[in-house]
């Protein structure tokens, strides 16, 4: 895919040539709008938020990274939209049954029933503690833990410096180890921080 | 420097932390990786911590992607063309725009202070300049009163000598009508006419001349000059009417160098006194012209004499009408700029 041949023709009004690029980058922004907001249908209207807005303001893309441009336009809208519900805060429906079902892309045919379970209750743990850090700090762990963006990336995407983001990082993660050490007991042996079978 | 400043700030352990998190992410310079990789060789707590942030790293990167719900394509037919953005379009230039604008300001700023710096000493020396022409402005006032004096007396003398020369000529008339005209009218008329020229010496002596030479004494240089030669043109037009009265007795003084030369500014303002053969009408006419000479030099006194600055004013204030016209484009500028920078 020659992205840069994409991006222009969808600067012209190439509507074709820009979902060629949202069908490459869809599922980084998706994941990244779901890490950030905690809720698959928020995530979902994040990112075709994203999408359109993106495309809105194409023109003033000036080169660079693609891919940083638009994290960092899925990344301000997740941080608008949880500014937002925080002035209104509010409870769906949907919230409440996800929290008593196991999520749909966790459960893996390779693994047998107990190391499906011991996964979703991993993965449910490390999204509550996610949930309970500062907006920032959450958005600087998902882009460098999750998705293994380095420091500069992430600086750019979250438009600070990199002084910021090594403190943001550091304190981030002090508060999800505390926070895992916290909830250990509920964790599968093998999944315990600082304990023998710890990966 | 905000880094900088932040660093100053940091405790110790935040400072280990980070470097630690650093470390595990290999965001070190490799001078700071082998610093803090003696440091870990030293100190067992830092590696237990560092086991422990690499074990949840990778607990992190475990977590499975999700699969996207739907696609996110948008539909040509809703979005055609990408809107064009003329604010965005602008940004740059509006950025170019401001900061250039941010340099006149300054340098208009940096002008005006100049100028005060400037017009201060000038300022200083204004008063200097008012009193010279308070000065002149009072001898000037006492040389116009002297002249209107003169020519008061100059005026009544033309108007004696009127009445004498009608009670002269009158004599005359009546010689043929009368050819017994009685003779002693004649010594009469003539005792009459040297009874006022005796008079009109007596002015002379007694206020014509204080009313020449005292400007001579107080004002300086030219204008003395000028006021002077007005009021010995003035004496000369008296003398003049008083020998066309005819008497013819007393010669026409030869005007002084001095009064020619101090005379070259007003010379073509000032009417030139009567000669000899004037009538006396037109002598008498040309009396009350001469005190317009004092007025004309008050005039061109008034004029040489330097104002306090007034010409200094006019570029301070377009100078201040730049910087307010400046200051008001740099805020508009920056509102535009604010507002662009929020909407994308």
């Amino acid at each position: 895919m020659d992205e840069t041949a994409l991006i222009k023709q969808a600067q012209k009004g190439d509507v074709p040539a820009f979902n060629r690029l949202v069908i490459h980058y869809q599922e980084a922004v998706y994941n990244i709008a779901y890490r950030i907001m905690g809720q698959p249908q928020a995530a979902e209207d994040m990112t075709q938020d994203a999408f359109i807005s993106a495309y809105k303001s194409l023109n003033r893309f000036r080169g660079g990274s693609f891919k940083s441009w638009l994290m960092r336009i899925v990344t301000n809208r997740c941080y608008d939209e949880l500014r937002r519900r925080k002035r209104r805060p509010q409870s769906s429906l949907e919230e409440i049954t996800d929290e008593n079902e196991a999520p749909a892309f966790l459960r893996s045919p390779e693994t047998g029933p107990e190391g499906q379970q011991q996964r979703v209750e991993l993965a449910q743990a490390i999204e509550d503690c996610l949930a309970g850090l500062p907006d920032d700090q959450r958005v600087t762990a998902v882009l460098c833990d999750i998705e293994g963006y380095d420091y500069n990336e992430i600086a750019q995407i979250t438009a600070s410096t990199l002084g910021t983001v090594k403190s943001r990082i550091s304190r981030a993660r002090r508060k999800l180890r505390d926070c895992l050490q916290g909830i250990a007991e509920l964790l599968p042996a093998a999944y315990r921080l600082g304990s023998e079978g710890a990966t | 420097m905000f880094d900088y400043l932040r660093n100053l700030t940091k405790s110790a352990d935040e400072k280990r932390e980070e470097a630690l998190n650093a470390y595990l992410d290999d965001a070190l310079s490799l001078k700071a990786r082998r610093q803090f990789e003696r440091l870990l060789a030293e100190d067992s707590e830092l590696q237990t911590e560092l086991a422990q942030r690499r074990a949840l790293k990778e607990q992190f990167r475990q977590l499975p992607r999700r699969r996207v719900p739907r696609n996110f394509t948008l539909d040509p037919a809703v979005y055609g063309r990408p809107q064009r953005q003329p604010l965005f379009q602008l940004y740059p230039v509006m950025q170019t725009a401001a900061v250039l604008t941010a340099i006149f300001f300054i340098l208009a700023l940096g002008a005006d202070l100049f100028m005060v710096g400037q017009m201060a000493p000038m300022e200083a020396a204004a008063p200097q300049d008012i009193a010279l022409v308070e000065v002149t402005r009072v001898v000037t006032e006492t040389v116009v009163e002297e002249v209107e004096a003169v020519e008061v007396v100059v005026t009544r003398v033309v108007a004696e000598e009127a009445v004498e020369e009608v009670t002269v000529e009158e004599p005359a008339a009546e010689e043929e009508v009368a050819a017994n005209a009685p003779a002693a009218e004649e010594p009469l008329a003539e005792t009459a006419a040297l009874g006022a020229a005796e008079e009109e010496m007596d002015v002379e002596t007694a206020e014509g001349e204080p009313a020449a030479e005292e400007p001579m004494a107080a004002a300086p240089a030219a204008t003395t000059l000028e006021t002077s030669d007005a009021a010995a043109d003035a004496e000369f037009d008296t003398e003049a009417a008083v020998d066309e009265d005819g008497r013819g007795t007393t010669p026409r003084p030869a005007p002084s160098p001095n009064a020619l030369t101090a005379d070259t500014a007003t010379k073509s303002t000032i009417p030139r006194p009567a000669t000899a053969t004037d009538s006396p009408v037109r002598a008498a006419t040309a009396v009350p012209n001469t005190p317009q000479a004092p007025d004309v030099a008050v005039v061109e006194m008034a004029t040489a004499v330097p104002k306090p600055q007034p010409l200094a004013s006019p570029p301070i204030s377009g100078l201040r009408l730049l910087q307010i016209g400046l200051g008001a484009l740099l805020v508009m500028l920056g509102a535009v700029i604010i507002y662009t920078r929020r909407q994308f």
